[in-house]
């Protein structure tokens, strides 16, 4: 992965509630992401391909491929790859400095691969009370929710991707939405955090 | 007066906390534990509310909530049941449907006119003269209903709830643990669900006196708390259920939705009335509700009692009271044969004179009429009916009823679980169960207790196994042995006409038989004439005797009349928590907060957020319009566009799928090009617009309607799967940001930003080309949809803003500012450019609006090809046209265009303040008066008729020489 060119520019469609925001001290942060807490991860760069020859494509690129729908695997340099359909891909870099441009300037024209422009919101939910979050929100049964694969589902009436994933001790949830909606949901969900005894924390990716 | 019995291990109150409430005005004590009911009983109060019709007063009756003797309000919530209301601390409720209060409700009076108020009597007595009827309505709107909404009330938000189980076991008695700890124990996942505040059931009560009964209860109760796959939700409805086991719960905080793979039903019964004379008075209670009294609450149901029974479960009462120290003045057993067991020794015993054979013929009531004071008791006849020549009368101030039993079968019933009357036990029993149903203990017909527990471990075992948890053998379903545990008729006539059989709707004996004699012979008709179980119980208390009394009249069986079914719920449900949180989903641009910071106003479209206008400084709505209007004619403006549908089209066959979708041509629309059009669906009508520009030999880029888009994204998906193309779709909405900088000026701003040519030999109009715009990479079109000069430019979300603010920060030497939807609304209508959805309808066809010209019939066929031909070739019965009006003030968008009093068109958009100095609108008008300078009225507001003059499309610079502006 290279240096990504518009990290400067780049803003999260939170930019406008959190940009500003105060967040609190370490140890409150830490308290609220045990218990349940959101962070931002939108400035996280993603890229999407999708057609007949796409995996194909990938794996030319030296890219472990999911092999089956809804799987994901980790990217050599961080970052994830999942495959959101047969013949479709999502890609998300491991940091907000990182670029996926060597693999996107790297597609051929044809080849029956086609980029896809992915500029979804995207959040962390971590903490003890995370299936409680989803169980106000979503009808999807999170707890039987096989980790590193990935759900298409409603949150709060949004449609989201929602990727379990074990990062240290604990399943953490990583949830990617359209950015137009990233504001409705982000507050939602966190007025339902806030009554957990949960809130806003620092993106720690 | 207080009726508290002393303490007793197992007890729901807690002495240590006392509660002061108020009730009907007046301050009360009870414990911490008790419902407004228990409370109201242990002081000494008797009367808790008035009855729906005739508002005769009364007491407890079930002490479950299964009827609504005790409905209160406290000012914000209305219809609360006494029964299931626990006391708190600032508890203040008032009964319902009383005028003047409880005591001394006016309507009483009604009681004194029942005669002349039959079942039916409104459908007859207010039917003729019709025009009366609105007269009669008024008034008998006022009397009836039950409680009052206080349209002030502030909203509660209660939470959504999603839950998941393999088991859902309804019901925690001694049949729902064992069924719970069954499915638990060979691995299920097992939600344990009961309306109560404690586990337990009929061991709570029924067999409270049995200290190994209590010993069971507890064994049973430790066992469920120790596995962890058994959770249990205690005060909890299972409200509703539906297909595919999804269940309804409601609890005093939410409504769950609930989806199990399996269910058991261990749900009990529900104690059935007798019906005699004055069953209802305060004093006259279920046998089950004494026992709730004695056991639960340790409140005294009464000083002396009488016991109705025709069950072994009445003398087990007696001896209950005579446990607590309550006098039982007689047990009336309605059998001539008496109680076969042991029971019947014991309570001869105790003192009590049985007896047998005999009925309760009056509940004598006070001389105010609000209490039990005696028992009329008569001899059976024959026909079971009381023989009123040996009748004597028993003093007493409480008449307790155990006469049968009825399933609590509502749920089970949504569930799919079909019922039969048993002779066996003199209940309906269930005869056809689904796959993954299972029902146990008293609903299924068992009174034994060790039957009722064999009944629920073998549905645990019997879910475990269909779930492929459990493979051992499944025991045999136990039978019911002895005696039915119900009367098969307690129902004795009485010429007073106050023997009732439906408390909710005031309803008794001679009503039913009325309606049988007017002919409503069937159950169904029955239950909607007299409303026998369509009161707030919904004949919880009140169906199987409507069931036996019509068997009766019809000489059938209780299986030949059948029974009526339940639909959800089987409880109320608050509207608040039906609605639970709110989750409204609204999309924003990355602009919103840069249009926040220019004081825009912002406004719903669809589901987006956009800004209508800009407000600057004083200036009035209209003229911060006017103004960003003119500041795009004669320099350059900024509009955000974001909502715009933007798709992705591409494959070999995309520009064949296109022509497939939409009306024109793109198999030869040369690459970096746009080219304007229209979709239609199969009858030909307009649905969509926009811009398709092909920016590479396979690829396109296409916008859509705000609004439309996701449908028409749907409808290209099912497009490309009927077609079978190799064309992918991208819906890339919501990823792209798009702004429209637009005047004269535009180019010039645009110039400082990118390093792509602009000239109009480079870029000309409807040229698209991809290059980068502030160092990000976008896509730009040169589109004139306001009539100038402008640039489209989408680029991606995240570095939207810094594009906005690049674009307006290398304008201020332009005056570059932004403008909102209002202005480009205006500007595009003095151009003649029409809005998809605002100047189309659901009939309008492309050659109605001038867009013949988009339509090309060359092709084999496109989406509505077939209908638009048909279209083409019938006469119009309306044209588009654009008019300029007499005066800029009294037309509004649908106003009418009439010759005459004929209706010739209709108004679709208007400005009546524009850049071009005139009012204006776009119309549907008939062809005949649409001819260039023709006059029309418009019917304008306040019905004036309004002159206008039809003139050429477009208003504003017909020639198109804006486009060509180079400044």
């Amino acid at each position: 992965m290279s240096d990504n060119p518009n990290f400067s520019i780049r803003q999260s469609p939170l930019q406008a509630i959190i940009g500003e925001t105060t967040f609190p001290s370490l140890e409150v942060q830490n308290k609220w992401a045990t218990c349940l807490g959101l962070a931002d991860t939108s400035l996280l760069e993603k890229w999407g391909l999708r057609g007949s020859g796409a995996a194909d494509w990938i794996s030319t690129m030296g890219v472990d491929v999911p092999e089956t729908v809804y799987a994901t695997r980790p990217l050599s340099e961080g970052g994830l790859i999942a495959r959101i359909g047969k013949e479709e891909f999502f890609l998300e870099a491991a940091a907000r400095g990182q670029s996926l441009s060597t693999l996107r300037d790297a597609l051929p024209t044809g080849g029956g691969c086609t980029a896809v422009v992915r500029e979804d919101a995207s959040f962390l939910v971590m903490g003890n009370r995370s299936l409680d979050l989803f169980s106000q929100t979503c009808s999807h049964r999170f707890a039987t929710s096989p980790e590193d694969k990935w759900v298409y589902t409603r949150i709060a009436g949004v449609s989201c991707g929602v990727l379990p994933q074990r990062i240290g001790e604990k399943t953490h949830y990583r949830l990617w939405l359209d950015p137009s909606y990233a504001i409705y949901l982000w507050e939602t969900l966190l007025v339902i955090a806030t009554e957990f005894g949960g809130g806003a924390v620092r993106n720690s990716l | 007066m207080s009726e508290r019995l002393p303490y007793r291990e197992g007890e729901w109150i807690d002495r240590k906390q006392p509660v002061a409430f108020r009730f009907e005005g007046k301050s009360y004590e009870g414990f911490a534990g008790d419902s407004l009911s228990s409370a109201l009983w242990g002081a000494g109060t008797r009367v808790l509310g008035r009855s729906f019709k005739y508002h005769r007063p009364r007491g407890v009756y079930s002490l479950t909530g299964y009827d609504v003797n005790c409905l209160v309000e406290d000012g914000r919530r209305t219809n609360l049941r006494g029964d299931n209301l626990s006391i708190v601390p600032d508890l203040d409720v008032r009964s319902v449907n009383t005028i003047g209060g409880l005591d001394r409700d006016r309507l009483k009076i009604i009681d004194r006119f029942g005669s002349l108020m039959p079942v039916g009597f409104y459908y007859k007595a207010f039917h003729t003269p019709r025009s009366l009827f609105p007269a009669y309505e008024n008034q008998m709107r006022k009397i009836a209903g039950l409680g009052k909404i206080n349209p002030q009330a502030q909203p509660v938000a209660t939470p959504k709830d999603y839950a998941f189980c393999d088991l859902l076991v309804t019901g925690g008695g001694p049949s729902g643990l064992a069924a719970a700890i069954a499915g638990a124990e060979a691995g299920l996942d097992v939600l344990l669900v009961d309306e109560q505040p404690h586990l337990g059931g009929s061991l709570l009560t029924q067999h409270a006196r049995s200290r190994a009964a209590s010993e069971r209860l507890e064994n049973l109760v430790a066992r469920a708390n120790a596995l962890e796959n058994l959770q249990i939700r205690s005060e909890t409805q299972v409200a509703g259920y539906y297909a595919d086991h999804w269940v309804a719960l409601v609890d005093e905080k939410r409504l769950t939705k609930l989806r199990t793979r399996s269910s058991i039903f261990a749900t009990g019964c529900i104690e059935q009335p007798a019906v005699f004379q004055n069953n209802d008075l305060p004093g006259v209670m279920l046998g089950t509700a004494a026992q709730r009294l004695i056991y639960l609450y340790r409140v005294s149901p009464c000083q002396r009692a009488v016991i109705l029974t025709a069950n072994t479960e009445g003398y087990r009462l007696a001896l209950d009271f005579v446990d607590a120290g309550i006098t039982v003045v007689a047990v009336v057993d309605l059998r001539h044969d008496g109680e076969p067991s042991e029971l019947d020794k014991q309570v001869t015993a105790a003192g009590i004179e049985i007896f047998r054979g005999h009925t309760i013929y009056e509940a004598a009531a006070g001389s105010r009429g609000t209490k039990v004071n005696g028992a009329i008791l008569c001899p059976l006849d024959g026909e079971g009916q009381p023989d009123r020549m040996g009748h004597l009368r028993l003093a007493c101030d409480g008449i307790m009823m155990s006469v049968g039993w009825a399933p609590n079968a509502d749920v089970a019933y949504q569930a799919g679980v079909r019922f039969a009357h048993s002779e066996l036990v003199e209940q309906l029993i269930p005869q056809h169960i689904p796959k993954g149903v299972y029902v146990a203990g008293r609903a299924a017909g068992l009174f034994d207790l060790e039957d009722q527990i064999g009944s629920g471990h073998r549905a645990g075992l019997q879910a475990a196994s269909q779930l492929g948890f459990y493979q051992g053998e499944i025991p045999d379903l136990p039978v019911h042995h002895g005696q039915p545990p119900s009367h098969s008729y307690p129902i004795f006539s009485h010429k007073g006409k106050k023997n009732f059989v439906d408390l909710d709707e005031d309803l008794h004996l001679v009503d039913f038989k009325n309606a049988h004699q007017e002919g409503y012979d069937n159950i169904e008709l029955v239950k909607r004439y007299t409303t026998v179980g369509m009161g707030p119980t919904q004949g919880k208390l009140s169906n199987l005797n409507a069931v036996r009394i019509l068997a009766r009249l019809n000489q059938a069986t209780i299986n030949e009349t059948g029974t009526t079914v339940s639909r959800p719920f089987h409880h109320p449900v608050s509207l608040e928590k039906l609605a639970g949180r709110r989750f409204h989903p609204h999309r924003q641009t990355p602009f919103e907060a840069i249009h926040r910071k220019h004081h825009a106003e912002m406004i719903h479209a669809g589901t987006w957020q956009r800004a209508e206008y800009y407000h600057h400084e004083k200036s009035s709505r209209e003229d911060c319009i006017l103004q960003e209007a003119r500041q795009v004619r004669h320099s350059v403006g900024l509009i955000d566009v974001s909502t715009l549908g933007k798709l992705q089209i591409s494959g070999t066959d995309a520009a064949r799928f296109l022509e497939h979708i939409y009306t024109g041509r793109f198999t030869d629309q040369p690459v970096g090009r746009l080219r304007y059009a229209v979709g239609c669906d199969e009858l030909g009508v307009i649905i969509e617009d926009g811009v398709v520009a092909r920016t590479g030999e396979e690829n396109f880029y296409v916008t859509a309607t705000s609004g439309g888009v996701a449908a028409f994204y749907r409808d290209l998906q099912r497009w490309a799967m009927v077609l079978h193309m190799d064309v992918q779709l991208i819906n890339a909405t919501g990823h792209l940001a798009a702004v429209n900088v637009a005047g004269p000026q535009s180019r010039v701003v645009l110039e400082k930003l990118t390093d792509l040519p602009l000239a109009d030999d480079a870029f000309a109009y409807l040229d698209v080309h991809q290059g980068r715009v502030a160092g990000v990479d976008a896509v730009l079109m040169r589109v004139g949809f306001v009539g100038e000069l402008g640039f489209e430019i989408h680029i991606p979300v995240s570095c939207a803003v810094h594009v906005w603010n690049a674009l307006m920060e290398a304008g201020a030497a332009q005056g570059i500012r932004p403008f909102g939807v209002e202005a480009q609304r205006l500007l595009r209508l003095e151009k003649g450019h029409l809005i998809v959805g605002q100047d189309t309808d659901a009939l309008t066809h492309p050659y109605e609006v001038g867009l013949g010209w988009a339509v090309k019939t060359d092709k084999p066929f496109f989406v509505g090809s077939r209908s638009l031909e048909i279209l083409r070739k019938q006469p119009q019965e309306r044209t588009q046209v654009g008019l300029v009006l007499s005066q800029d003030y009294g037309v509004e968008e649908c106003h009418l265009l009439l010759e005459g009093s004929e209706m010739i068109g209709r108004i679709t958009s208007v400005a009546p303040r524009t850049t071009i100095g005139e009012p204006i609108a776009l119309a549907f008008l008939h062809p005949d008066c649409a001819a260039i300078g023709n006059e029309v009225k418009i019917c304008g507001s306040g019905r004036k008729l309004i002159s206008a003059r039809v003139v050429p499309l477009p208003f504003y610079d017909p020639e198109g020489s804006r486009q060509k502006v180079d400044l």
